[in-house]
């Protein structure tokens, strides 16, 4: 059988004028410590099918080491990258700053911030240069995990050590805030010095408890403060020349549609979590404080996006309007 | 007559008193049953919704103890963990005492735990005073007040 030279010429011509970018195999990494296996694969092998249905085909490949995985985005190797929001926010500082510090407390805040960040009336402000945000899940609150209980207060942390991301500016001004010693480490080594005893505190949320063991950490004297200090979230970012604004936006919409079920993952993480107790009575009301002047102190620094932090605090103001800030005029 | 009447109000207080104690041994029965079986749904009905669970932990001689107060879910949420956690348990339940208020019935015990937690022994020692009272038709826990000791 042969093709009538007007279908080849068309052929070729098709193929010549379409984006070299089209024509190379897209690959979509993701950050997961556990490999290619557990619920975040499985989510984003969902997503690889359901973008599938929508025309964009492409593979997937796993990093177990955040920081090579972000390298590989930035040289091309990558076309988009799963990561924590922590590390998301160096390459889209507007949705990276979801993560903050004292920013939502509630899962209720975030589900509602990340159907926000979705709509399309937002969708200039995912992107930051090259790249754009396509999707955010949640990875749970983060919790200080602490090995002795009688260091019960805020006060009482200052002068122990603390395990601080490196790539993160807002958890080291944070310790020094709280008078806390910052220990430097990374996702790969920080629960190794907690269990061995080199750092006193690291805050995590729960579903690290069982694959790194934190319950080592924590030992039969330790305690997990249960007091969101953070809503920690995993989002995926791409490069936006690779893809098109209009499966940005369905990406978008397809992640936020997947808060239910990441949820289950972390409530059932939470329900495994010994030695789990809220602040005591007397420290609550100075807990939340601290949490307030976080923000602040973290926004007046330059850590987090401005606009993202107001939009927090509306959020933070619907779901409870009785809020002392609700009324106080400030922006964050 | 007044004198009738009185016999009769002093009857009812009685028996009220004994059936109050009658549900005071029967919830000390269930409670101990669904603690020795580790079993959580158990441990659930004897609680109501709405309970609340203040636990103070002494933290040894130089500390002031810490108070925390946990809602139900907290409570069993801590409950379920330790046992999933936990091998080896021993339990002992002693000086149970039962005292009838104008909130319901309040129950007093001591109890004793023992685990291997983590490769280490975990012990816990509690004072333990419980408020009974009738909801939907059930005598359910409606506060719990704990004093711990843990090493």
């Amino acid at each position: 059988m042969t093709l009538p030279k007007s279908s080849i010429a068309g052929l070729l011509i098709a193929l010549f004028c379409l984006p070299v970018s089209t024509l190379q195999a897209k690959t979509l990494c993701v950050f997961s410590l556990v490999g290619a296996q557990g619920d975040l694969w499985e989510q984003m092998r969902d997503y690889q099918v359901a973008a599938a249905g929508e025309g964009e085909a492409f593979s997937l490949r796993v990093f177990t080491d955040e920081r090579v995985a972000a390298e590989d985005l930035k040289a091309g190797f990558c076309d988009g990258l799963m990561m924590t929001g922590i590390k998301a926010r160096q390459f889209v500082p507007f949705s990276g700053s979801v993560d903050a510090i004292g920013g939502l407390q509630r899962y209720q805040s975030l589900e509602i911030m990340i159907r926000l960040l979705a709509d399309p009336r937002l969708s200039e402000s995912m992107r930051h240069g090259a790249y754009e945000t396509a999707g955010i899940l949640p990875m749970g609150a983060a919790y200080l995990f602490i090995n002795d209980r009688s260091i019960n207060s805020v006060e009482k942390m200052a002068g122990r050590t603390m395990a601080v991301f490196d790539n993160d500016r807002a958890q080291m001004l944070m310790a020094k805030h709280i008078g806390v010693r910052p220990e430097l480490s990374d996702v790969s080594n920080f629960s190794s010095k907690f269990n061995n005893g080199v750092v006193d505190v690291v805050a995590a949320p729960a579903v690290a408890y069982l694959p790194l063991e934190l319950y080592r950490g924590v030992g039969v004297k330790g305690v997990v403060v249960k007091m969101p200090t953070a809503q920690l979230t995993l989002q995926l970012v791409m490069r936006h020349d690779r893809f098109s604004s209009d499966f940005m936006a369905w990406s978008r919409r397809y992640f936020a549609q997947q808060f239910d079920r990441a949820m289950t993952v972390i409530r059932r993480a939470e329900e495994d979590l010994l030695f789990f107790y809220p602040p005591p009575d007397k420290d609550r009301p100075r807990y939340a404080l601290m949490m307030n002047e976080a923000r602040t102190f973290l926004v007046e620094s330059g850590v987090y996006h401005r606009e993202t932090m107001a939009l927090m605090k509306k959020v933070r103001c619907k779901i409870a309007a009785q809020r002392a800030e609700c009324g106080d005029g400030s922006q964050w | 007559m007044a004198v009738q009447r009185r016999l009769v109000a002093v009857f009812f207080v009685l028996l009220c008193s004994r059936l109050w104690a009658d549900e005071g041994s029967v919830w000390v029965e269930r409670y101990t049953q669904a603690m020795k079986a580790q079993d959580s749904a158990a441990l659930a009905e004897l609680i109501a919704d709405q309970a609340t669970v203040a636990v103070t932990l002494t933290l040894g001689p130089q500390e002031a103890p810490m108070v925390v107060t946990l809602t139900r879910a907290e409570y069993l949420q801590q409950q379920k963990a330790l046992w999933r956690f936990a091998a080896g348990q021993t339990i002992v339940i002693s000086d149970v005492q039962q005292t009838v208020g104008d909130e319901g019935l309040s129950l007093s015990l001591h109890q004793k735990e023992a685990y291997q937690l983590f490769g280490q022994t975990f012990q816990q020692e509690s004072d333990i005073v419980l408020t009974l009272q009738r909801f939907q038709g059930r005598y359910q826990v409606a506060h719990i007040r704990t004093r711990s000791r843990q090493w």
